[in-house]
């Protein structure tokens, strides 16, 4: 972004270097996929971190692990935003580039994911190249690209690289590092730090000629380049870490004493599991990966009904093969946290990218009725946080909660507060005492729908627990009345947490012309976009919803106070001005769709599936455009 | 993960010692004649003699008719869905190996909708019984083909008859890997199912027994023969396996067959002119699931210290 | 040659019961702190516990004072059953993070070490005594005056089915040359895994008056035994020996019958002392049971018996036969088969 840029010049004493001061940056590395760009952005995104800047850095991932080298799907690496304050979301268009080839960039180019005042550096190589195919493809690319107002700067990596390494191509990323940490001014001995932290594993050797590939980056970007950005930092904050949502998602399992999650490969849920998978070893705890989706949510079921609440992990399609055992963790009342990291869809969708299209299937996917909870978290951090709470509501409503993430937050880097583990999150040690005489399986509250639950171990509460409708002593009974009882008791479960919850906060003032609800890992860009926009003096205001079911109370109260309600949604809804669209036939957004059913308020929608976080200029883009139309005179 | 958190069940003068009647439930529904009361009482006789405390006892059991067998037992149960018993069974075995676990299929539950994850189980070899309850047919939902229907035989769904060869279950399970325990049995021979059932509650690992099973409704005919003529049935016999003496006068063939041998097994596993009965595969030295990596569990206190050490490890 | 299987390595073997019996306490551990969090909380406690329990996500967003009032909470102990609650957790707590010092027994030159083993189990027994207080003092009947010992240990003979059954295993270290064994067949019970380093002892065959049909017995100098020791079902013990020493492993899990569960890796030869002023029965009786099991397990069946043996340094035959001249005052071996098998 382009505010608070402004331009120095230094004293000519060598080389003129323009610094650039701004409070914040957007750049990105991109490589072929292997060629390591993002070990690359995830320790200029650690470094600035540790250096006090706010921090939000996101992969850039192609579908396949080794797309053909040099194509323009084939681009992967990583994008950091960096900020003197907090960052919450990706931003708007990247502001420095580095790319490894051409491809790369012009795939990126592409995508519009670069400002029209990028700078670009790019490797020299291939310009020169001895293939005349290579050089083709480097002339048609930069003439595409031609009229961008892009400033290329070429960079001789590959040769500056053979200077140290036999392999040019293991070693780019770390001569690349080198080149950020001078034109961003990082702490050098935090980079060494950082860069031998994460070749040691292979050896002492490889991490030292990683960091002589750093330091020669440096030196070369110091006698070569002609700017400097200068991103201020916030000192002496509250103890942080970071790391991304699906690392913050196995880290809050751990801190909710969960003992046991189930999963099967899939992205982009999976890399919840690497780190589980890791974690469990040290810290007791199994993790198993299942033969398919169904078998690991029955191995979740059976290992939450025999003991401490256990979980899966999953993202859409993996959702749906899991339904049938969901219903019946939900008729049996045996409690279990699902996680579904939400990515493109339908069908295989889009797998590595974002989106918020398994709102209504998370919240009505069940065949029957099978009332449960579904919660969001709008953060990485919450990502962390919300496992203690998902934990927590299914063991003590003996119910289903799923947590929505997406795939912004799970590969999304942000540092946080480092959380005060309190040992009230741990997951309490099963109740193995003697069950109390005459104590039923499902001995419902009749006011609130609540039993206790009984597990196995558990003397004298011998029981057979089973998906047929049953009475409280868990016998299949088939009778209109006792299906009608047990019905009310499963879903005034769901009315007395709903009741226990507290209305949301609203952002900005608590009325206005126009309410943004968002949910999700929208939050950042939404709230930005609010911001920029009552700074253009737009009465907006937003709010972020966490649960989603059952919803969060009073949210008729607040939408009456605005002139117009409208959702900024990562899912798709038809635009009220497209072809054969009318209020009738009109599809909305999926929080738009239940806020409407469950408000009765004409809850309006702006939603996009661009298969990437939304920018917050273009959300602005959106608040502009709709109070333009329906709310000015 | 707890290996045994009862430490606080066997409180002072916990010697407790369980009668038939400790583990009788409510009488069964089944048809008259149904094999499954047979199973239901072998199942309880074994109950008493391995004293196995009501409990921390657990049967898991999918849908078909076999599947209520669970609440007629008065331990545990956990009547779940369609094919899906052996997840349910796992994630119950890997959070309480404490537990004993007892799974009941039927055939369609086990060789079809299921059986991807029978495969799997077999592979895991955790320390539970697999019972195969199989009467060749789909009962509950009134006669439709399943896979172990032999070929030729009617019912609503193939009119004519089944289209295919039967499924053969002992052969699929001794081809998988790391299969550990694999017997067949009859539920009209009692003293035989017993004791194929008490072998398999005793071997660690994975004990898939196949049960063959009238369905007085539907299948009747494909079992008379086995019933009424001793001839058709051939025992596997051996120390190592089942061998019960009282059988040998009824039953004059019999084969001395190591359950170590698992070419043989295979062999025997055939379809062949007689039924044989008995432990076709036994190794108890296969790989358990449970058994590859166990950690203590840990006081809250302890994975407090563990917490805060892997946060130091992300600290800005 | 000494063994040099040293105590750490033997732990080691046999890390995996520990493990399983340490899972048990530290499990009851946290049932118990729960218990005592929870009723020791006044109603504003309660609260504040469950916007803990909630987590940072729930702060803000649900009640903490509705959802406690919908959590039923177990009724308020008194403070005698709390203290005495506390005091059990501490017991626990103490063998979780204590290290491996409570499983290890050393026995003196001369001592019995039934006797030492079975101080060491009552120790450890202080953990069920520890859960009998907990369970005694939930349910209201715990009494200072009559209970309290359980906290400082409890006999193995006290131990009921559910406590033998976890039995932790236990490393002991003999010194001496004629450990004293046979009172240990009391203690062989339940879960019990006993693996023996005895460097010094002279006696070839120490453990052959411990041998029953559902023991796990076995002498050696192999670390393979414990190994064997750790995955059998059984109870059992497992002597690390000098080199001398007979060699034999008997395994419940081989079958019914004496000859499939007993095999003999190798018979000392070394000779009965004469020229000692005293000579040593027990030593010459034990080797003199293992003689009479291998008689009576070849006995049983050639076949059987003849495959296992053919490894023997020397000629068991041969071997069997000086045994039962020497000592004339045994029965034949068709008796002692008669009576084994």
């Amino acid at each position: 972004m382009a505010t608070g840029v402004d331009v120095l010049t230094e004293p000519p004493s060598r080389p003129e270097i323009r610094t650039i001061r701004t409070s914040e940056h957007v750049l990105e590395i991109v490589s072929d996929s292997g060629e390591g760009a993002q070990k690359c952005g995830q320790i200029f995104g650690n470094v600035s971190a540790r250096m006090g800047n706010g921090v939000w850095t996101v992969e850039i991932i192609p579908a396949e692990i080794e797309p053909p080298p040099r194509s323009p799907a084939g681009a992967s690496g990583n994008r950091v935003r960096i900020g003197k304050g907090p960052v919450t979301n990706w931003g708007d268009e990247t502001e420095l580039v580095v790319a490894f080839n051409e491809q790369a960039l012009l795939g990126r180019h592409r995508l519009g994911a670069l400002a029209s005042h990028a700078t670009v550096l790019i490797e020299n190589l291939w310009a020169t190249h001895a293939d005349p195919g290579i050089r083709g493809q480097w002339s048609e690319a930069l003439a595409e690209m031609e009229g961008s107002g892009y400033r290329i700067v070429e960079v001789p990596m590959e040769e500056r690289c053979l200077t140290v390494v036999e392999n040019a191509r293991r070693g780019k990323n770390m001569f690349v590092l080198g080149l950020l940490a001078w034109i961003y001014d990082r702490d050098r001995d935090l980079c060494r730090d950082q860069i031998e932290g994460a070749f040691r594993k292979k050896s002492e050797e490889v991490a030292a000629a990683n960091v002589r590939l750093f330091e020669e980056g440096y030196d070369w970007a110091a006698e070569n380049l002609d700017f400097r950005i200068d991103v201020e930092t916030s000192q002496a904050r509250e103890p942080m870490v970071v790391m991304n949502g699906n690392d913050a998602i196995a880290f809050g399992a751990v801190a909710a004493g969960m003992e046991l999650a189930a999963m099967y490969p899939i992205t982009p849920a999976t890399s919840v599991s690497h780190r589980l998978g890791e974690m469990f070893e040290r810290f007791g705890g199994v993790l198993h990966q299942a033969e398919d989706e169904i078998a690991a949510a029955g191995v979740a079921i059976g290992a939450s009904y025999a003991g401490k609440v256990a979980f899966t992990i999953t993202s859409g399609p993996g959702l749906a093969l899991k339904t049938e055992f969901l219903g019946l963790s939900i008729m049996a009342e045996i409690p279990l946290v699902v996680v579904d990291v939400q990515r493109g869809g339908p069908s295989t969708g889009l797998p590595t990218k974002v989106e918020q299209s398994d709102l209504l299937a998370a919240i009505f996917g069940q065949p029957g009725d099978a009332p449960h909870v579904v919660i969001a978290p709008a953060t990485i951090e919450e990502c962390f946080h919300v496992m203690v709470t998902a934990r927590r509501i299914a063991e003590a409503f003996r119910a289903v909660v799923l947590v929505l993430s997406d795939a912004n937050l799970a590969t999304g880097m942000q540092p946080f507060r480092r959380p005060a583990i309190d040992p009230a999150w741990l997951a309490e040690s099963p109740d193995q005492s003697p069950v109390p005489e005459g104590m039923q399986p499902y001995q419902w509250d009749p006011r609130t729908g609540l039993s206790a639950r009984i597990m196995p171990g558990q003397p004298g509460g011998m029981h057979t627990l089973t998906g047929l409708a049953h009475d409280e002593a868990s016998h299949v009974v088939y009778d209109s009345s006792t299906h009608q009882r047990s019905s009310t008791m499963r879903s005034r479960k769901m009315a007395v947490l709903q009741r226990a919850l507290q209305p949301p906060e609203v952002n900005g003032p608590p009325e206005g012309k126009l309410l943004l609800v968002g949910w999700g890992s929208t939050k950042g860009a939404i709230e930005e976009a609010v911001s920029r926009a009552r700074s253009e003096g737009l009465s907006v205001s937003s709010i972020h919803l966490r649960f989603l079911s059952p919803l969060e109370p009073g949210l008729r109260g607040i939408f009456d106070r605005f002139g117009k309600v409208m959702t900024v949604e990562i899912n798709y809804s038809d635009e009220p001005d497209d072809p054969y669209i009318t209020e009738e036939n009109r599809r909305r957004g999926q929080m738009a769709f239940l806020l409407r059913a469950q408000t009765l308020v004409d809850v309006d929608c702006w939603t996009r599936v661009p298969g990437e976080p939304l920018r917050p200029r273009l959300i602005l883009d959106a608040i502009r455009g709709r109070m333009r139309k329906e709310l000015m005179p | 993960m707890n290996e045994l958190c009862s430490l606080a069940v066997y409180g002072a003068g916990d010697d407790r010692s369980f009668a038939l009647g400790d583990y009788e439930g409510p009488l069964p529904r089944w048809c008259p004649g149904c094999g499954d009361h047979s199973v239901l009482a072998a199942v309880q006789r074994l109950l008493v003699a391995e004293q196995l405390a009501p409990e921390r006892t657990v049967f898991v059991s999918g849908i078909g008719c076999s599947s209520r067998l669970p609440h007629y037992v008065r331990t545990y149960g956990f009547h779940g869905i369609h094919g899906r018993a052996l997840p349910v069974a796992t994630g119950i075995k890997l959070h309480r190996p404490d537990l004993s676990v007892f799974v009941v299929m039927g055939d369609g539950d086990c060789t079809s909708i299921g059986a991807g994850h029978w495969l799997h189980a077999t592979r895991y070899n955790m320390d539970m019984v697999a019972l195969l309850l199989d009467n060749n047919i789909y009962g509950l939902t009134k006669n439709q083909t399943s896979p172990t229907t032999p070929q030729g035989y009617p019912s609503n769904t193939q009119p004519r008859g089944s289209y295919l060869p039967a499924l053969n279950p002992l052969e699929a399970t001794l081809g998988m890997t790391n299969a550990s325990f694999v017997a067949q049995t009859a539920e009209w021979i009692p003293a035989h199912l017993f004791a194929t059932l008490q072998a398999a509650h005793r071997h660690r690992g994975f004990s898939f027994v196949r049960v063959l099973q009238r369905c007085p409704k539907y299948t009747a005919p494909l079992f008379e023969e086995g019933m009424r003529k001793p001839d058709v049935i051939e025992l596997l016999v051996h120390d190592d396996g089942v061998t019960v003496p009282a059988l040998a006068g009824v039953y004059k063939h019999s084969i001395h067959h190591d359950p170590l041998d698992l070419d043989g097994a295979r062999r025997l596993a055939e379809e062949g002119d007689r039924i044989r009965l008995g432990v076709f595969f036994r190794d108890e030295s296969r790989s358990r699931y449970e058994d590859i990596r166990r950690l203590r569990s840990f006081t809250a206190e302890e994975k407090i210290d563990l917490l805060e050490g892997e946060l130091e490890r992300h600290a800005v | 040659m000494q063994s040099e299987i040293s105590t750490e390595a033997a732990l080691a073997a046999l890390e995996q019961p520990r493990t399983l019996f340490l899972s048990a306490v530290a499990d009851l551990v946290g049932e118990l702190g729960r218990l005592l969090v929870q009723d020791r909380d006044s109603e504003q406690g309660r609260e504040q516990r469950s916007a803990a329990s909630l987590g940072a996500f729930g702060a803000g967003r649900v009640d903490a004072r509705r959802f406690a009032a919908l959590i039923s909470d177990r009724p308020v102990l008194p403070p005698a059953a709390l203290e005495a609650l506390g005091r059990a957790r501490a017991v626990l707590s103490a063998i979780v993070t204590g290290g491996p010092e409570p499983f290890v027994v050393v026995v003196g030159p001369g001592e019995d070490v039934a006797v030492a083993v079975g101080a060491g189990l009552a120790r450890l027994g202080r953990v069920f005594g520890a859960a009998r207080v907990a369970a005694l003092a939930r349910a209201g009947a715990y009494r200072s005056s009559e209970h309290a010992s359980l906290l400082e240990a409890l006999p193995f003979a006290r131990w009921n089915r559910g406590e033998r059954a976890l039995a932790p295993p236990l490393v002991v270290r003999v010194e001496g040359p004629r450990p004293r064994l046979s009172g240990l067949a009391d203690l062989l019970n339940g879960a019990v895994k006993i693996a023996l380093l005895a460097p010094a002892s002279e006696s070839p065959a120490p453990l052959a008056l411990l041998v029953s049909p559902g023991v796990f017995v076995a002498q050696g100098s192999s670390l393979d035994l414990l190994e064997r020791l750790r995955s059998s079902p059984a109870p059992g013990i497992v002597a690390i020996l000098p080199e001398r020493s007979s060699r034999f492993v008997h395994d419940p899990a081989g079958g019914d019958k004496l000859r499939d569960r007993l095999t003999v890796e190798y018979l000392s030869d070394v000779p009965p002392d004469d020229s000692r002023s005293r000579r040593d029965f027990r030593a010459d009786e034990e080797q003199a049971q293992l003689a009479l099991l291998i008689a009576a397990a070849s006995g049983g069946s050639a076949n059987g018996q003849v495959e296992r043996v053919e490894d023997l340094r020397s000629d068991p035959a041969g071997l069997l036969a000086a045994w039962l001249l020497r000592e004339a005052s045994l029965p034949p071996p068709v008796d002692a088969r008669a009576g084994a098998a």
